[in-house]
């Protein structure tokens, strides 16, 4: 009897001792007694580092109006340093409560801050295992006070935005999505060279402007989302896109989605080739035209040479263009030749080896129409 | 009192096995292995453990040649009284080592994820309670436990390597077979050791007439196990690539915080939830080992005073333990070696003995009955 009893005694006096030291009270730290991060903002201005720390803002969401609480749903800290650590101390130096790093959406940094500080910022990165892994990290072009006005304006998170933004499109199979940590695989490997999205203001709104060219772990390049078609035929995920197409005297819209994306690599004498394969399933949408347009099975198939030679045109363009004004492989093809040819790769300098690649397109396209159109007697559907 | 059975069924040991071996490898194999291997990593895991299943294979087939009995029983019929207590107090110094390393890795695990403010004393000493009791309760019941803990650590891991795969990039595996890394494969064999450690504690286990099929049973869970290690390695390089790999500590972790699965934003804390179920297994099974071990040795003390004596003794060592900054280092260093000859050495040299023993008592009762007629 007495030993049942020391037994519940003892049982309960670790229970008691599991509850009040070793996960409540120790840990307990409410939610508002956290910075959350959303965004960084990374710039250089005038010799210094400038952090611009965009926050969840609990008053905001716990508030009942009456005062106390700020009407800013996300608050923003500025902090200024010669490095890294002075800038980060100067912003704890205004903290209120601990970073929480976790939440981070996006890391923006501004390209001027991109040309110096990229590597420096990723490897910082990689080293604080408190940051969020699924980051995006893009860049702009823009002044970060201007991107903060607008997000303030509209009560938004420009990380959350940016990250939304890059989402959306990806989906839509018009941008493509990398993470920090895809990034920073990029930089420590043989060769470097990618695309980072570059965000900025169109029209008053936060928007994808185009693409920064990272060559050699250097920021020295930009591309314009007006002239990004083709690389987006080799980066995207789930490519869909419209092609407006002239024939016989009319504008033809079609839709066309991408089924196959094949790379293969090539060394012979000392050349590399690269085939670059790609097939797709466009569908004919509507014309400029009344109806009808007497559409026959040779309608289809030049229409479908039409459009494989405009698929062509773009991809050779892109290609040509990382080749001969950037000299910089973002498309990833070294990862393809070394798979194929490892010892060859470790051998040469692919900085080198890629403006002299030689590219062979074979694009195939599989034309079909939609019910509304009186094309060849529903024969081609 | 303080008997408890110590018979494992043939489904328990492999999950004993399975835990015993997977405790902490998950979360750092991957770094090892693309630091040492690159993305010939498979190939040197796979080896390992088919050298592995080989000597565990012999320590079956040295437990069902002794039924009933543990490596303290028949060990001295093999290699004399001396030797065999030099080898059980050997073990118990190395279970020890072990138990006090994994204890470290638990707080750091706890404290870097779920309490970053609970000084370490606090998780030890409600750690160290509890493996002491569950140790106390013997071999039979902390198998019985590691089925269902194993079940749910398996399944668990195994989906989220599966979406790692299919979420990662197959350029950072690729290629399988690089001819530039082919003189890898040998040295990072030697770095797989310490994810193979663990096979002696079939040690401590008798076998009984259920065990007869325990020796092929365990050398295919050995090959299971190095294909889960496989498994778990290409995922990570998959997903993080190869240099970030090498350079993250628990990139297994890094790697699945980068996983999107449907609902579940932290995938760390989800599978460290299941993930730590193997470590506190691993623990387990180390603590009922050096207390299966002491009981044999110091066969008058009571069980209950021996598991005190036990847990005092961690709780101490743990605590210097977590104060020694490199212990990371210091575990890399000797690791291999002494978990080479708790693993390797010693059981292939007690077979090897056994053996060779058996053969010449075959041999001597051949001849006595040659001379008989």
């Amino acid at each position: 009897m007495n030993f049942k009893k020391i037994k519940v005694f003892a049982a309960s006096l670790i229970m008691l001792y599991v509850i009040l030291f070793s996960s409540g009270c120790w840990d307990a730290l409410d939610l508002n007694e956290r910075s959350i991060v959303t965004t960084v903002l990374l710039d250089y201005n005038e010799d210094k580092i400038i952090f611009y720390i965009e926050m969840a803002n609990p008053d905001k969401a716990t508030t009942n109006g009456s005062g106390g609480g700020s009407e800013d749903k996300y608050l923003v800290v500025k902090s200024v340093g010669k490095d890294f650590v002075e800038a980060r101390n100067n912003a704890n130096e205004k903290m209120d409560k601990p970073v929480y790093l976790s939440a981070v959406r996006s890391i923006v940094m501004t390209e001027r801050f991109a040309k110096l500080h990229f590597i420096e910022y990723l490897h910082r990165f990689r080293s604080d295992e408190n940051y969020r892994k699924k980051i995006d990290t893009v860049i702009t072009r823009d002044e970060p006070e201007e991107l903060l006005k607008i997000t303030k304006e509209k009560k938004q998170s420009l990380g959350f935005v940016t990250e939304d933004i890059i989402e959306t499109l990806e989906e839509q199979g018009k941008s493509f999505k990398r993470t920090t940590m895809r990034l920073l695989e990029n930089i420590s490997a043989k060769y470097t060279g990618m695309l980072i999205p570059c965000m900025g203001i169109s029209e008053e709104e936060i928007a994808l402007v185009g693409y920064s060219v990272v060559n050699n772990n250097k920021v020295d390049g930009f591309l314009p989302v007006e002239e990004i078609e083709g690389m987006i035929l080799l980066k995207a995920e789930k490519v869909k896109t419209n092609y407006r197409l002239h024939y016989n005297d009319m504008n033809m819209t079609v839709k066309v989605t991408q089924k196959k994306r094949t790379i293969k690599a090539n060394y012979d004498n000392e050349q590399i080739s690269m085939d670059v394969n790609m097939e797709y399933k466009a569908e004919l949408l509507y014309g400029d035209k009344k109806e009808p347009y007497n559409f026959q099975e040779e309608d289809a198939k030049a229409l479908g040479e039409l459009l494989k030679e405009r698929i062509k045109e773009e991809l050779a363009e892109a290609i040509g263009r990382s080749q001969t004004e950037f000299n910089c492989d973002y498309y990833q093809f070294d990862d393809e030749f070394r798979i194929k040819y490892p010892i060859e790769f470790d051998r040469m300098d692919w900085y080198e080896e890629y403006p002299k690649i030689k590219f062979n397109y074979n694009i195939k396209v599989k034309l079909g129409t939609v019910w509304i159109m009186d094309y060849s007697n529903d024969e081609a559907k | 009192m303080g008997h408890y059975p110590s018979s494992v069924t043939n489904k328990q040991l492999f999950f004993l096995l399975f835990l015993a071996l997977t405790t902490y490898t998950t979360i750092d194999l991957p770094k090892i292995m693309a630091q040492s291997a690159g993305r010939i990593s498979w190939l040197p895991i796979i080896l390992a453990s088919i050298v592995f299943a080989i000597v565990a294979f012999m320590i079956c087939k040295l437990n069902a040649m002794n039924e009933g009995k543990v490596l303290f029983d028949y060990g001295k019929d093999i290699v004399g009284k001396y030797f065999n207590y030099a080898i059980c107090v050997f073990y118990i110094i190395y279970f020890t080592i072990i138990a006090v390393y994994l204890k470290t890795k638990l707080v750091g695990l706890l404290s870097a994820n779920f309490l970053p403010l609970t000084p370490p004393y606090a998780l030890l000493i409600v750690g160290i309670a509890l493996f002491g009791y569950i140790a106390y309760k013997g071999v039979t019941n902390v198998a019985r436990m590691t089925e269902i803990i194993g079940v749910a650590f398996i399944l668990v891991t195994t989906v989220l390597c599966g979406i790692m795969i299919f979420e990662g990039m197959h350029y950072n595996v690729l290629p399988l077979l690089n001819p530039l890394e082919v003189k890898n494969i040998v040295p990072a064999m030697k770095d797989t050791i310490t994810g193979f450690g663990g096979i002696e504690i079939l040690f401590i286990i008798p076998f009984t007439a259920l065990n007869k099929k325990a020796p092929r049973q365990t050398f295919r869970t050995l090959i299971i196990i190095g294909l889960f290690y496989a498994l778990i390695v290409e995922s990570t390089i998959m997903i993080l690539g190869i240099n970030n790999t090498a350079m993250f500590n628990d990139s297994f972790i890094e790697a699945i915080k980068i996983v999107e699965v449907p609902i579940i934003e932290r995938t760390d804390i989800f599978y460290l939830t299941f993930g730590l179920t193997s470590l506190f297994a691993g623990l387990f099974i180390v603590n009922v080992a050096i207390l299966e071990l002491a009981c044999k040795i110091f066969a008058k003390a009571k069980r209950s005073v021996l598991t005190i004596i036990m847990s005092i003794i961690l709780f101490i060592l743990a605590m210097i333990a977590t104060n020694i900054t490199n212990i990371q280092e210091i575990a890399k260093q000797s690791f291999p070696i002494i978990i080479a000859i708790a693993s390797l050495a010693i059981p292939v040299v007690l077979f090897t003995i056994a053996i060779i023993k058996k053969q010449a008592t075959k041999r001597r009762k051949r001849e006595m009955k040659d001379h008989e007629f």
